[in-house]
């Protein structure tokens, strides 16, 4: 097994524990259909029935790939993706409100952690932290070399790769699991402002 | 300077009182802090780094509050560097007169709000409300507070005191109120589904978010935020204008300090490697970004936080609010967090409510609500000396002549007979003459003059008709 490997299969462990799914395309080319086999599996079980409308943006080596020949057969879902050349101050509203209508969110990540199972994303002008978070469903893509031992790993090359440009990106979400509350009774509930499903889409390399 | 929080102000023995006939409490609290104080534990006992790590954490925090000034001054320079504006406050009312400016200039109708212990310390909502300002609290267990008119009962879990029944029927006003459906039912996942339907039109249409901080990192001019539920995320991310208040103390140096501490709020107080969802705020966003806020004011306060530094109780400031304390504390576990009668329960709340106040509120707490068992002081991951804080502060109210003269002497006049083998025996020897008056069913059920009061909530096994001491004399010290 190789090191990579390692990393995936513990992050897979510490992913799965907190109640994520996790789906892996083992080969380049396999990963439209791993995509597509994982968003109908999440949308099968928690959202069975009702419209679904999708929004998206990838991480950079897969940049211009286009989901809806993916998803668009699935069960009639509507993609859209997320606008290019940042922020329309004009439509800021109704972009907010579409992305609140929409079922499920679908984006990429910077990088994540073996050891606690997290997933980390950045808000910049071409990606957004609201499809991890106004979705009943959030599905993440996860480029398996940016899988860090550890959270702390993982804290510290972000910082290295971020303070050198002498700035933090403005707004950052480590999301270790899905959005959960125990403030009823002491007892579990998944899903209270945030996603109630959560999966990690890992593949091997870029397509493109 | 002191700060000031706010109490309830029914004496004592009535918020005692209350709380121990408060069943639905007693219950829902008992069960809940021992889950969590067991989860702790098996986290860390299946994460071999942790502790190694959480004592880096305690060096970070200690280190930090020693230099509070310079970080400070860093971490101003860094946000403002970003797009943000910091604040100074120094009491409780400059925060609150910094905020309403801020709400004001922008003409904010309508503020959403993460669960924060500072904004408790301020009465934040209040002042709001009284200026005209609709605030909608987000955390679930603070939404339902909220909706109750009543106060946090746990750090972490501010609605432990409630139960379902309680809550179904606060939705339902709360759905009259607003003309939407109300829960489908009592079921705790349709309450919880209520809230989410509720709460996200708030989210959406919100002029303004507060949020409080886990951590402030001084080197990046970053607030940290901690939840389990996602709100800091639509607070942090919805509204154009965040403010965030955030206790001095709160700071650490760099990016390695904040790695060192970041996972111990999770690990000690929820036995989680992480909670699900960290934000971490390091300015306003660009100006082609789609999320994040156009103007970030960031207040810091003190309320009474910085006196503490240079004294035995600096190490107080390195509390992250983990609420592990108050999930060991045995009195916490009977009564809640309402009786302290404190923005702040728990073993942290004795030491901190007197401590940031100046003695000026509540100044009952260390002697009323502990019984110096040291579970606290076992279970904080911050090493902070909580027991012995408590004794001292017991000290300081007994030279500040703070405690009743009857009381204060009658601990004198057991105290000289429990100060020597001899008079200690010789009590014992009254109390098995004296006792037969009291006992009701095999225990001491009460006493007269001041001891009276001890058994008001307590019993005690009466002195046996044979000491062990005198046992072991007529047995053993004879034969040798
Ligand atoms: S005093 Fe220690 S145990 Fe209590 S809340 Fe603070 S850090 Fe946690």
């Amino acid at each position: 097994m190789t090191e990579t490997d390692a990393l995936r299969d513990q992050f897979q462990q510490q992913f799965e524990a907190l109640g994520g799914h996790l789906f892996y395309a083992s080969r380049a080319d396999l990963l439209p259909e791993v995509l597509a086999s994982a968003y109908q599996t999440m949308v099968d079980r928690y959202l069975p029935t009702g419209p679904l409308q999708v929004v998206y943006w990838l991480n950079s080596d897969l940049l211009g790939w286009d989901l809806h020949g993916v998803l668009g057969g699935i069960r009639g879902t509507q993609c859209i993706s997320w606008p290019q050349g940042g922020r329309q101050q004009a439509v800021q509203g109704q972009w907010q409100d579409l992305l609140a209508e929409s079922q499920v969110g679908i984006t990429g990540s910077a990088w994540a952690a073996a050891d606690t199972g997290t997933v980390a994303l950045y808000a910049s002008p071409s990606t957004g932290l609201l499809p991890s978070l106004l979705m009943p469903i959030h599905i993440i893509l996860l480029n398996q070399n940016r899988i860090q031992p550890s959270v702390r790993e993982g804290l510290k090359r972000f910082y290295q790769e971020n303070q050198a440009a002498g700035r933090m990106p403005p707004l950052v979400k480590l999301i270790t699991g899905p959005s959960m509350t125990a403030d009823i009774e002491g007892q579990l509930v998944i899903g209270v402002h945030g996603p109630m499903a959560i999966a990690v889409v890992v593949y091997e390399e870029s397509i493109f | 300077m002191d700060g000031q929080l706010p109490i309830d102000t029914r004496p004592w023995p009535v918020r005692r009182d209350a709380a121990l006939h408060d069943q639905t409490m007693q219950q829902t609290i008992g069960v809940v802090t021992k889950r969590l104080a067991n989860a702790k534990v098996t986290a860390y006992a299946a994460y071999p780094e942790a502790n190694h790590w959480r004592q880096r954490a305690v060096e970070v925090k200690r280190q930090s509050i020693r230099q509070l000034e310079e970080h400070l001054a860093t971490f101003t320079q860094q946000v403002e560097s970003h797009g943000g504006k910091v604040h100074r406050a120094t009491t409780a009312a400059d925060a609150i007169q910094t905020i309403l400016e801020v709400a004001q200039h922008h003409q904010v109708r309508s503020v959403i709000k993460t669960k924060s212990m500072v904004t408790e310390e301020l009465e934040l909502n209040r002042a709001l409300e009284n200026a005209g300002i609709a605030v909608r609290e987000t955390d679930l267990g603070e939404y339902i507070i909220q909706l109750a008119h009543e106060k946090p009962s746990h750090i972490l879990a501010p609605a432990l005191h409630k139960n379902r029944e309680q809550i179904h029927a606060l939705f339902d006003q709360d759905a009259l109120v607003y003309h939407t459906e109300p829960p489908a039912s009592e079921d705790i996942v349709a309450l919880t589904q209520y809230a989410r339907r509720r709460l996200r039109e708030e989210f959406l249409a919100a002029d303004m978010g507060v949020t409080g901080g886990n951590f402030l990192v001084a080197e990046t001019g970053t607030v940290v935020l901690i939840t389990n539920e996602g709100n800091a995320d639509m607070v942090t991310t919805l509204p154009r204008l965040l403010v965030s208040v955030v206790g001095v103390e709160k700071i650490v140096a760099d990016w390695s300090g904040l790695i060192d501490v970041i996972q111990q709020p999770a690990l000690s107080g929820v036995g989680q490697r992480l909670s699900s969802y960290t934000t971490l705020v390091s300015g306003t966003r660009g100006p082609d970004q789609w999320e994040g806020p156009d103007e970030w004011h960031v207040v810091l306060l003190d309320n009474g936080r910085t006196q503490l530094k240079d004294t035995p109780f600096e190490d107080v400031l390195s509390c992250i609010r983990c609420g592990a304390c108050l999930n060991v504390c045995p009195v916490f576990r009977q009564v809640g967090g309402h009786a302290y009668g404190s923005v702040y329960p728990g073993p942290i709340g004795i030491v901190e409510t007197p401590l940031l106040t100046n003695f000026e509120v509540l100044p009952e707490l260390p002697s009323a609500l502990c019984t110096l068992c040291h579970a606290c002081g076992e279970a904080c991951p911050m090493n902070i000396d909580l027991p012995g804080h408590i004794v001292q502060l017991r000290q300081m109210k007994q030279e500040r002549h703070m405690n009743a003269i009857g009381v204060t002497r009658s601990y004198r006049w057991w105290a000289r007979f429990w100060a020597t083998p001899h008079g200690y025996r010789r009590s014992m020897r009254w109390a098995r003459w004296g006792q037969w008056w009291f006992v009701r069913h095999g225990r001491i059920q009460s006493a007269p003059g001041l001891a009276g009061g001890w058994f008001k909530t307590r019993d005690m096994p009466p002195v046996a008709s044979m000491t062990f001491h005198e046992w072991w004399d007529r047995t053993r010290g004879k034969r040798q």
